[in-house]
């Protein structure tokens, strides 16, 4: 251990050539701030190319069969430029799994998980600093399977991000390639949370108890409980559902189905068995895709409200609360499958009591805003959009969960709708304020304010513009490549085409982002320690901090949210100062 | 704490050595009586079979648990992460019981009456290839 | 983990000696929750998410398993299971985890060689586990129990699918043994005992082809089904089953009724046939003798009449030994195999495909668990190697416990996989 840790920090006094240097600091990287940064870059990366493949599906339903620009030609130049609706197919697919699976779960866990855990509770570094570039280089393998499959003759995994067997057993080998890809994905994120976990409880500095953590250690702390139990269920009905495809078992499949050439499965599986396990995982995945973005948007609601977080117990349970809910709740996906009525309603009724502590939070994200000193930075503005926008995802969600609406509304765009405000319009929004937080901490530098206002401004109005029609849509099916096959659907062509400008606007606007992020890391303001006044921990060391975090023994005097405390003069009140 | 201080606290020289080797001849015990019963009249009602089995087994987790695992010499920290973790298996499997979807090995009268005659040719229609052999 | 790799640390109180300290930068004190190293907690909490994966497992063999149709589930019999191989196996794995424990109090009273005696004697225990889980999956696999097609001989059912199963595997294996004795003639060596061929050849002619026919023929649909059931029962009896056996012997009464019905018939043709030669040989006498030119005509057309009659009778002879062929066939093949109570494939070493109720269901769960089982055993294996090379003195009884609590945890999986695939 005491070598490579000397090997691959970055200190100055590092012998060798600059290869093996950028190779010992940025691929064999223990330091848990670089492998935070490797998740965040991935991510974006994957970000761009999920937002790609989006963009040709929106494309294909405002212009139906038309030549997509410049793809079109390059892929489909003997049909004209048209896709194939396999293709389609293939769009959905790969941007959900890539959008969840390669963007939001590591950035949200892999890298603000990384970067921010040990710098928030005082500790050198994770736990297992090698076992946490193990859970980053678990990564390469699904990326590998994912970006092979795009070269495979159907172009990639295309039975929907869900992979419901019998459909998911009739792919080509792309359905492999991504099925093992998940199960890397999913090893990934196992070491990941046993870290995360091990070092929240054993490596807190001294006097940060439980309720002195900050809501974004929190967070990250529920996350990977959740990720812990579910996970390793999720990775066992891969693997099953691998089997059925490679040696022709029959878990999944009623007998004598005839896959791959003609041969029969063996043995009489269960569809709905999949159904169960995979969300059993998927439905805690979904707050695993949001628990850490709602801990970083309370922190930040607090800073630049210069007011303690309201509630802050409250927050805790609540959280909690979603997540040991969110462990009986995930048949409100399967209500349309023929599963036992009982146990629909039983789900129903559970998927109602969530709302119960989504609504707590929101009440106090309010309570915090309400009446504070409210600093309308770039931060601040995408986690008040997140709010705001986590109302409506969550209201759309207490709609479907009985199961008469749902019936109706399944699998139509009323559920992208209401997914895409959780996860995009939530989650993302949270995502793009944490960075443009916490980038002078990552790079020592501020981003720039006028272009992150245009930024956020645009992204709120077109994602809007994007989303919010799809609530008037629950009569028009997704997953379908053409829908105006159906007479009673064409009349919505002109809004599916007025949806489909706004995305493509949002896409375009996501480029100031790119601008300003790395112009900011080159030439940005030189932030210094704190450049927001805030109270947590990471703010108390350099930016960016060196290898081993903290210049000094960080020693907690009291909670993260002393912001306007009538003992200081000052509007905030670090958690290691001393009164 | 020190690793092995952790482990000194319940290090009282030959009393484990006891305890280990009462515990190792319980589970010896345990498993003939699991196969005693898969094997005697309980199994003629056979959930009340299955259930003895279980509950052996059941015994025989624990064992291992509290003393293999020195479960027993452990803090309160033990429940923490042994219950949550329970609680969810049995909820797993719980939960996933009322889908059984039960299958049946006939047909149904209905279907075997109006089944239409089956065409056997001399070749049937299977293609050899897709039957290993050896 | 890679708790203890550091030995000096043993004495930090605060970061229970794991990863070892600072390095040029200052070293910070931490208030734990839990008065376990971290490397102990990890190994805590990565058992937690074993516990989730094996529990998946046995959900799904759960929901397989009683979803599966009423009372169809493989017997012990049925697939080859040795239920006390499994008892002695829990043995071997019981055992194992005693010496583990044992290896790791040697290891904190600082006993390294006695430590490192335990271990290898868990490692030993280890691998005669994996042996006999190698024999087991061994005896499973040459009767034809696979996890998923085409290896699977297994079938839930007796219909055309698997006649036509029967007859595909019958027809190829004929033509493989056939190709092997005309290359061992064409190298002009004796071809020796080529009794499977010809056995092979009777199943075929008075088993496949007979069913195939009955089942082609039957206006009921009861005596398809029993037609059907009874090949599968001569192939792989699991029971023994009367209802077959009275249709077989039935049937077989009724076969032998129509070829004496066809024998007498044949005997008439025959007498015809006979009659008729020796008509024409009369006739043809006469023709020669014969010297008044005007009765030849007359003589020439009742020797074409009778030759004409002699030709339908022997047509209607070849008839009937076609009708009569199958039918003794079919008796040869019942009065050959009908005695065998342990069915073709077990007397003579076939590997026909075989009818088990819920067959295929109980070798994909069975070899699904058993398997991650089996894989973690080896994972633990590994471990215990690398312990191996390792001095084993109280330094290392940390990591000794981490590495036993995964052993313990793989035991208690097995715990409840043994009553579970073997005796329920
Ligand atoms: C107030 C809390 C929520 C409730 C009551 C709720 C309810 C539901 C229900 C009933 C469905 C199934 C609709 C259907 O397929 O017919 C659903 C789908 C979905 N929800 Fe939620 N939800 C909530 C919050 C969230 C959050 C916080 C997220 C993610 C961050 C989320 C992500 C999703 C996704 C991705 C789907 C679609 C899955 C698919 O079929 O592809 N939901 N939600
Ligand atoms: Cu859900």
């Amino acid at each position: 251990m005491a070598e490579t840790s000397v090997e691959n920090s970055i200190t100055p006094d590092h012998k060798g050539n600059v290869v093996s240097r950028f190779v010992w600091t940025y691929v064999f990287a223990t330091d848990h701030k670089v492998i935070g940064l490797q998740f965040l870059f991935s991510s974006l990366i994957w970000f761009f190319v999920g937002g790609f493949l989006a963009l040709a599906v929106r494309w294909q339903l405002a212009w139906p069969w038309s030549d997509m620009p410049i793809f079109g030609h390059m892929l489909f130049a003997e049909s004209g430029g048209q896709m194939s609706p396999g293709f389609y197919n293939m769009l959905f697919t790969m941007h959900a799994t890539i959008m969840i699976f390669f963007v939001i779960i590591p950035i949200l866990a892999g890298a603000f998980g990384n970067y921010l855990i040990p710098l928030m509770v005082g500790a050198e570094d994770m736990a297992f600093p090698r076992l946490n570039m193990l859970s980053y280089w678990f990564m390469w393998p699904a990326f590998a399977c994912i970006i092979l499959s795009f070269f495979m003759p159907e172009y990639g995994a295309s039975a929907g991000w869900t992979s419901y067997p019998p459909l998911s057993v009739f792919q080509g080998d792309a359905q492999s390639l991504w099925l093992l890809a998940m199960v890397f994905v999913g090893v990934s994120s196992m070491m990941g949370s046993i870290n995360y976990l091990t070092t929240i409880i054993q490596m807190r500095a001294p006097g940060m108890t439980m309720f002195r953590m900050p809501m974004t250690v929190w967070g990250m702390f529920i996350t990977a409980i959740m990720q812990a139990f579910a996970l390793p269920v999720l990775t066992a009905a891969l693997l099953m559902q691998l089997s059925d495809r490679l040696l022709m078992t029959g878990f999944f499949l009623p007998e004598n189905i005839a896959v791959n050439n003609g041969v029969a499965t063996s043995g009489g599986g269960q569809v709905l068995l999949w159904q169960h396990l995979f969300w059993f995982y998927s439905h805690p995945a979904v707050y695993i895709m949001i628990l850490p973005a709602m801990g970083m948007v309370s922190d930040i609601i607090s800073c630049f409200s210069r007011k303690p977080l309201f509630g802050y117990r409250p927050m805790v349970y609540s959280i909690t609360a979603i997540a040991g809910l969110g462990f009986i709740v995930w048949g409100h996906h399967m209500f349309i499958s023929g599963m036992n009525h009982t146990l629909a309603m039983s789900f129903m009724v559970s998927t109602m009591l969530i709302a119960l502590p989504s609504g707590i939070k929101v009440f106090n994200w309010i309570g915090t805003l309400w009446g504070g000193k409210l600093q309308l930075t770039t931060p601040m503005l995408f986690c008040v959009g997140f709010v705001a926008m986590f109302v409506i995802g969550g209201l759309s969600g207490i709609v479907m969960s009985a199961p008469p609406v749902d019936i109706v509304i399944h699998d139509t765009y009323y559920i992208v709708a209401h997914l895409h405000y959780v996860l995009f319009a939530s989650s993302v929004l949270g995502v793009l304020g944490a960075i443009y937080f916490w980038f002078p901490k990552m790079f020592g530098r501020m981003m720039n304010e006028r272009l992150g206002k245009i930024h956020f401004f645009l992204t709120f109005v077109f994602l809007n513009g994007t989303f919010f029609p799809m609530h008037f849509l629950s009569r028009m099916p997704r997953r379908v490549a053409d829908p105006y096959i159906y007479e009673g659907l064409k009349d919505l062509l002109p809004l599916n085409q007025f949806m489909t400008i706004c995305a493509i606007g949002m896409g375009l606007t996501q480029l100031i982002f790119v601008a300003n992020f790395f112009g900011s890391m080159f030439f940005g303001a030189k932030a210094g320690r704190n450049p927001w006044n805030a109270n947590t921990l990471e703010w108390t060391t350099v930016s960016p901090p060196p290898h081993g975090n903290f210049d000094v023994q960080p020693v907690v005097r009291r909670g993260p949210y002393e912001y306007s405390h009538p003992e200081t003069d000052s509007d905030f009140f670090p958690q290691t100062k001393t009164s | 704490m020190n690793e092995t201080d952790a482990i000194n606290r319940d290090a009282t020289g030959n009393s484990n050595t006891k305890v280990f080797l009462f515990v190792f001849l319980m589970l010896c015990a345990l498993t003939g009586i699991s196969f005693w019963v898969a094997n005697s009249y309980l199994m003629e009602n056979r959930v009340v079979g299955w259930s003895a089995m279980m509950l052996v087994s059941v015994a025989k987790a624990l064992l291992v648990i509290l003393f293999f695992m020195h479960l027993w010499w452990e803090r309160a920290w033990k429940y923490v992460l042994t219950i949550p973790a329970l609680f969810m298996g049995v909820l797993l499997v719980l939960l996933l019981v009322p889908d059984v979807g039960y299958r049946y090995l006939t047909y149904s009268k209905d279907r075997r009456e109006n089944a239409p005659k089956p065409v056997v040719s001399d070749t049937i229609d299977v293609n050899p290839a897709n039957y290993e052999i050896r | 983990m890679n708790s203890k790799a550091n030995p000096s640390n043993e004495t930090d109180a605060t970061n229970g000696g794991l990863d070892g300290g600072s390095h040029g930068h200052i070293e910070l004190k931490y208030q734990p929750a839990v008065p376990v190293p971290k490397g102990k907690l990890a190994v805590w909490l990565f058992l937690s998410t074993e516990i989730m994966f094996f529990t998946a497992l046995i959900g799904t063999y759960i929901v397989l398993r009683f979803g599966a149709p009423e009372g169809s589930w493989p017997t012990p019999g049925d697939v080859r299971v040795l239920e006390w191989l499994g008892a002695v196996n829990t043995f071997v794995l019981i055992c194992s985890s005693v010496t583990i424990v044992f290896g790791m109090e040697a290891a904190k009273q600082n006993k390294a060689g006695k430590a490192k005696s335990w271990l290898f004697g868990t490692f030993v225990l280890g691998c005669v586990f994996l042996g006999i889980k190698a024999y087991e999956y061994n005896s499973k696999f040459e009767h034809g129990i696979h996890p998923g097609t085409p290896r699977s001989l297994l079938y839930d059912r007796a219909d055309l699918n698997y006649l036509s199963a029967v007859k595909s595997n019958l027809d190829a294996e004929i033509l493989s043994l056939e190709k092997e004795k005309t290359a061992l003639v064409s190298e002009s060596v004796v071809p020796h005992d080529h009794d499977v061929l010809d056995t092979l050849v009777l199943i075929r002619a008075g088993l496949v082809q007979w069913t195939q026919r009955t089942v082609g023929e039957a206006e009921n649909p009861m005596m398809r089904e029993l037609a059907l059931e009874s090949l599968a029962h001569q192939i792989n009896p699991r029971t023994s089953n009367p209802r077959v056996e009275a249709y077989l012997a039935s049937e077989n009464a009724d076969v032998k009724n129509q070829i004496a019905e066809l024998m007498g018939q044949q005997e008439t043709v025959e007498q015809d046939v006979r009659e008729m030669q020796e008509r024409i040989d009369v006739l043809s006498e006469q023709l020669k003798a014969e010297q008044d030119d005007a009765r030849k005509p007359d003589i020439e057309s009742e020797l074409s009449a009778a030759t004409e009659a002699s030709k339908t009778a022997a047509t209607k002879a070849t008839e009937l030994v076609d009708l009569l062929t199958p039918l003794e066939n079919r008796v040869s093949a019942y009065e050959q195999f009908n005695g065998l109570h342990e069915g073709l494939n077990e007397h003579f070493h076939l590997k026909l495909p075989m009818v088990i109720p819920s067959g295929n269901t109980w070798a994909n769960t069975y070899f699904l668990m058993t398997g991650f089982h089996a894989l973690h055993v080896l994972g633990g294996l590994v471990a215990f190697m690398v312990l191996l090379m390792l001095r084993l003195d109280r330094s290392r009884a940390g990591l000794m416990e981490n590495v036993g609590l995964y052993w313990h945890f793989v035991d208690i999986v097995w715990i409840f996989l043994f009553p579970l695939l073997y005796l329920f």
